[in-house]
């Protein structure tokens, strides 16, 4: 689907410490970013609490802000991912979005397979090659979701 | 016309009747009716507008020409029909048809959309209506009231895609028809209309949402068309469902369309700045004729908190908590714009907190440079320092330039500036634990635990981070409270004179001075250098010597600032544990534990994670050693003595003190404990020893008498000491010597044992004295056989019958013979045990007055003087004395006494005589009857049977001769005296006794032995 298009991807710790956040949009500030993963651990939280599941969780649209759509992830670590899009006036197909999560999580797990990495740390994370990835994913075109996803 | 029958026309509401019940009746007659009636009126309207020709083909042509003119224009054929679309859905309204209302409104709308069209699409060629006209106005408001109704509508329905689709394709509809007609967004006016838009939006959601009803999970919405086409899609159970939604078409609560409403008002105040400063720079207000000065007047920034605090609400009551932290911000915002400073920092302040909790440190910087802003513009400085100083922490990214900008503030308010508002000397404190830090501290005691008067040394290590502070910072004093005040230390700053710039400095915080410093009353003193440079390791190593034992914490650390205006602490409690624990380490450096000097100093690692601030003081292990050379067991009341032979171990010579003290289960224990000063108490108090060298000996002996009870005892043994070089020359031992203590159990036993026999003695009558007086004197025989129980040999030196004065001052009582010699000063003899030893003592009982004597006379004590045989050592233990209590003499005391002599060693053929002694102590006369009872040992010779009397107080002799036939042991003669009774009462038998002699019992009599004639062996 063309229609997606990342303004924001944000990784939060299970202390809800942000650990990385990047913002790829133009219009925006930093900061509104961080507020926007900030509220939505709100609703990650209320969602997670009304259907408790062990696995790993797509928990769809959390809210629309203006013209932003904010969608969650939460790992079965408590990591919460965080994505940010500029709201189109089509449907997003929940498909593209876990393939976009799923993205995500495999970046995050090549981060915590390092060793040096410290799981329970409040740092941000600082790796190259994990902040390659996240911006890889979020420079993603539509085509490449649309060829990833049947 | 109303189709009423005749029975309904009239309703009536008497004044006593229940109005519900009246309305309901109302209802009821009126429903089905009124239901026709605009049933009817929408079909009139319907055929009204069908009659109308296609507005297409009509070619009608709007009075475009001079619609400023007054003059009422015929309408146009879109026109009526907007007119007739508009009568139908109000109708359908009327009567409750929601889904043909909103059909109609809908219709009415596209239509009405259409006026505003440069171009119509519904008649060609027709210009649409005149810019900012009155019409263009109320047809906009027309639009907007069309709008909102279909949005109800469909709340109504429970549509709520529908009904923000609606909301959408209005606001997407005119925003793309101001912006043509150039009156778009960049004009307040449009985000005017916008905010009202939203907030009308939001109070109808409001509303519905309070009436019950439920706004949709996003995660069970699905859809699959754009929000144009709206329609056509479905709501949740599409096959499609699961694929996807649509976020714009999300309805959501109507905190979210209240912030949106707050944030285009926010759009439309920055808009009339933009305007006014276009003004200020032209001149030219006539450019924006309409509404200026009435936008002039509105109160943007209350109208903005208005709606962020309903938004507030909103999300409150969807428990959305961080995001009305945002909207809080968002308040704090509107209300500095406000320049309402003091409000904005309420805010701030209060969603700080949860930010720096949970580490999101980009909007904590954002909202720490507006608190600052706010701080200063308010006057309330003591939060701007401590703004400055969190600022300086690495946690926020910004520039080494803004940095600097940051800490020369800091400086320069603490230092330079002349604050007008600032009326007194500020003290602040400020919790580093609480706010990012610009340094990490950590204190390390180096081992667990320490001894007291052992000096004890602690690094406390500042790592500040590569970028901050950007500039050497200074501090004034470097403060450290421990829980002990005594330990307190207080730094102040000296300028290094060599510029250290190497990233790990060792800062000697030994050898501090006891000074009074002003503010602070007596602490630990001394100057270093107390200048942070960025990327620095700082380690301050200090000294302390404990003093008592128990856990000694160091708790906070302060470093602080001191100007002429300020006092400004930045307190790190360091007592609290870290979250993330460390490896412990410790800065070697000077010099290292085998004395050598070290060049580099480097980090050596500790056992454990975490700080450690505090050290567990406990008394040193007592290098000592006591040991005890007595013979047990102990005899009861000897000078029993007890060798201690006291080892130093220590490396060092020391001084000592003894403390020595009986430990017995008894209440009143008489024992004594002495050494030879002889100063004898049940303990020994801090008896000095003086100085004992290293591995020197002190051989000290010391003395315990147990006194009656055969227990055993314990005897505690604690010396106190300390080593001679820290000792003043005082001798008083002080508090916190070094203690060792040794308890030695010693069983006690007696040495002997004493059984007492007292029997009455007879009386040798040939030597009788004269009865002159009524006097009365008795012999006794006293034997005391002392048995030696004990394991040990005792030497005897003398044994001692003292008699105790009589309680009774008409007795007296005297020795008249003793087995040993009275005078004898030493009998010396050496008793083994078993060793049986007799006494024996008669004793002369003299009775002055016979009237009121109790049966029991007190005798004396029987004093042995002994010690041990064996010495001890070659201690010379003194003779010691055991008393003991000699029982009481029982008396029978009687009216009538009669005493039998028996002649000693009676031979067969040799005539002996009994003597019998009669004592009458009455008053009275008595007469005796006496019977003999011959048996066939002796011929008896006088009256079997007889009496006599005895005259008051005088005694009687009756006298019986008897001759032995056979030798042996035989049987006296019996001889019973019977008293004749008062006043002719029975006769009583008098009993008789024999001094020397076996009691008899019953029926038998005194025995005897009698002599043969001849001796055996001869």
């Amino acid at each position: 689907m063309s229609n997606i298009k990342i303004q924001c991807i944000a990784i939060i710790g299970k202390m809800n410490n942000p650990l990385y956040i990047k913002n790829f949009s133009t219009t925006h500030p930093d900061l509104k970013y961080h507020y926007i993963a900030h509220t939505s651990i709100d609703v990650i939280e209320e969602r997670v609490s009304t259907s408790p599941e062990a696995s790993d969780t797509y928990l769809g649209l959390l809210y629309a802000m203006e013209d932003l759509a904010v969608y969650g992830y939460l790992t079965n670590t408590r990591v919460k991912f965080v994505v940010v899009l500029s709201v189109p006036d089509a449907v997003i197909k929940n498909s593209d979005m876990k393939s976009i999560f799923r993205k995500i999580h495999t970046a995050y797990i090549n981060q915590v397979c390092n060793p040096f990495y410290n799981l329970d740390g409040k740092k941000s994370i600082v790796s190259k090659r994990f902040i390659t990835a996240i911006d890889a994913i979020g420079k993603m075109t539509g085509e490449e979701v649309s060829i990833s996803s049947p | 016309m109303s189709g009423l029958d005749a029975r309904n026309c009239f309703f009536v509401l008497l004044p006593d009747r229940d109005i519900s019940e009246f309305v309901t009746t109302l209802q009821k007659g009126l429903y089905e009716h009124s239901l026709k009636y605009y049933r009817e009126h929408g079909n009139r309207v319907k055929r009204k507008r069908n009659k109308l020709p296609s507005p297409a083909t009509a070619g009608y042509v709007r009075p475009s020409s001079d619609y400023h003119s007054s003059a009422p224009a015929p309408l146009s054929i879109q026109g009526w029909m907007f007119r007739y679309d508009y009568k139908m859905a109000t109708f359908a309204e009327f009567r409750q048809d929601i889904d043909a209302s909103i059909h109609y409104y809908e219709s009415a709308y596209t239509l009405l959309v259409d006026f505003f069209a440069p171009q119509s699409a519904i008649t060609p060629g027709a210009p649409g209506l005149q810019i900012r006209s009155k019409r263009w106005n109320d047809a906009r408001i027309l639009a907007d009231c069309i709008n909102i109704k279909i949005c109800k509508m469909n709340l109504y329905i429970d549509a709520p895609s529908a009904a923000l689709a609606q909301l959408n394709k209005h606001i997407t509809t005119f925003k793309r028809l101001c912006n043509t007609l150039e009156i778009g967004d960049d004009t307040f006016e449009y985000w005017t209309w916008l905010s009202n838009q939203y907030r009308v939006f939001a109070d109808i959601l409001d509303i519905a949402t309070r009436s019950g009803f439920i706004i949709p999970d996003p995660t069970t919405v699905f859809h699959t068309t754009s929000s144009a086409d709206y329609r056509f899609g479905s709501s949740s159970n599409s096959p499609m469902a699961g694929s996807g939604i649509n976020p714009t078409m999300v309805l959501q609560h109507p905190g979210f369309y209240f912030h949106l409403a707050a944030q285009c008002n926010s759009v439309r105040r920055k808009k009339l700045l933009a305007v006014e400063k276009i003004i200020q720079a032209s001149g030219d207000a006539l450019k924006f004729p309409s509404g200026l000065e009435a936008e002039r007047k509105v109160d943007h920034s209350a109208l903005t908190i208005e709606l962020l605090t309903k938004s507030y609400e909103q999300f409150k009551k969807y428990k959305g908590g961080r995001m009305t932290l945002y909207l809080a911000s968002e308040i704090a915002g509107a209300h500095y714009e406000a320049e309402n400073y003091v409000m904005a920092l309420k805010f701030y302040e209060r969603i700080a907190k949860k930010y720096r909790k949970e580490g999101w440190h980009t909007i904590l910087e954002s909202i720490l440079n507006c608190s600052l802003k706010c701080a200063k513009e308010s006057g309330t400085w003591d939060n701007v320092v401590e703004y400055l100083i969190e600022l300086l922490s690495d946690r926020f990214h910004m520039s080494e330039q803004k940095r600097i900008e940051i800490q020369n503030k800091l400086m320069n308010v603490i230092f330079k500036t002349e604050i007008s508002s600032l009326v007194n000397f500020r003290q602040v404190v400020i919790d580093m634990n609480e706010i990012n830090s610009f340094s990490t501290c950590y204190v390390q005691f180096k081992e667990p635990a320490t001894f007291i008067a052992t000096p004890t040394p602690f690094q406390i290590t500042f790592i500040t981070p590569s970028d901050t502070p950007p500039l050497p910072l200074q501090f004034t004093y470097l403060q450290l409270s421990f829980n002990d005040s005594n330990f307190n230390h207080y730094f102040t700053h000296k300028p290094n004179d060599e510029s250290d710039d190497t990233k790990l400095q060792c800062v000697n915080c030994k050898e501090c001075l006891r000074k009074d410093v002003d503010g602070e009353g007596y602490i630990w003193f001394k100057s270093v250098d107390l200048t942070f440079r960025k990327g620095s390791t700082k380690v301050f190593e200090g000294l302390i010597i404990p003093k008592e034992s128990g856990d000694l914490q160091l708790q906070i650390i302060t470093l602080g600032f001191l100007s002429e205006n300020w006092k400004i602490d930045l307190r790190f409690d360091v007592s609290t544990p870290r979250e993330e624990p460390l490896k412990r380490k410790w800065l070697q450096f000077e010099t290292m534990s085998n004395g050598e000097q070290v060049e580099q100093p480097f980090f050596i690692n500790l056992e454990g994670t975490g700080d450690r601030a505090s050290i567990k003081v406990t008394q040193k292990q007592a290098k000592l050693d006591i040991k005890v050379n007595h013979s047990a067991p102990a005899l009861l009341d000897e000078h029993y003595p007890i060798q201690l032979t006291i080892l130093n171990l220590e490396p060092e010579d020391i001084k000592a003190v003894l403390k020595a003290e009986l430990i017995s289960d008894l209440q009143e224990s008489e024992d004594v404990i002495f050494d030879s000063n002889l100063n004898t108490t049940n303990h020994l108090k801090e008896v000095d020893l003086g100085v004992i060298s290293s591995n020197e000996s002190y051989v000290k002996t010391i003395y315990i008498i147990g006194k009656k009870t055969t227990n055993l005892r314990t005897l505690r043994l604690t010396v106190l000491y300390s080593t001679s070089s820290l000792i003043p020359s005082t001798p008083t031992p002080i508090q916190n010597w070094i203690e060792k203590r040794e308890d030695i159990r010693i069983p006690f036993i007696a040495p002997f044992s004493v059984s007492f026999n007292i029997s009455p003695q007879g009386e040798e009558f040939g030597n009788a004295r004269e009865i002159s007086s009524l006097d009365r004197i008795e012999r006794h025989f006293l034997v005391a056989k002392i048995t030696s129980i004990g394991p040990w040999d005792i030497c005897v030196s003398g044994i001692e019958l003292s008699l105790l004065d009589q309680a009774n001052a008409q007795t007296k009582i005297e020795i008249i013979s003793s087995s040993i010699e009275l005078d004898s000063e030493s009998l010396e003899q050496v008793w083994r045990q078993g060793y049986i030893f007799n006494v024996n003592y008669l004793l002369e009982l003299t009775i002055l007055n016979d009237a009121s004597l109790s049966e029991s006379v007190d005798i004396g004590l029987l004093d042995i003087k002994w010690r041990r045989n064996q010495p001890f050592g070659n201690i010379s233990v003194p003779f010691i004395e055991t008393t003991m209590m000699v029982p009481q003499l029982q008396r029978h005391d009687s009216e009538l006494s009669v005493i039998l002599d028996i002649p000693p060693n009676p031979i067969v053929g040799q005539i002996f005589t009994l003597t019998f002694k009669i004592i009458n102590w009455t008053s009275a006369p008595v007469r005796i009857r006496v019977t003999v009872e011959v048996n066939d040992a002796f011929v008896f010779s006088g009256y079997k049977q007889t009496y006599f009397i005895v005259s008051p107080l005088s005694t009687y002799y009756f006298k019986a001769n008897c001759f032995p036939l056979a030798p042996g042991k035989v049987k006296l003669p019996r001889v019973k005296m019977m008293k004749a009774g008062d006043n002719g009462a029975a006769e009583q038998e008098v009993p008789i006794t024999a001094p020397g002699f076996k009691e008899p019992v019953e029926d038998e009599w005194y025995m005897v032995f009698i002599k043969p004639k001849k001796e055996i062996n001869e």
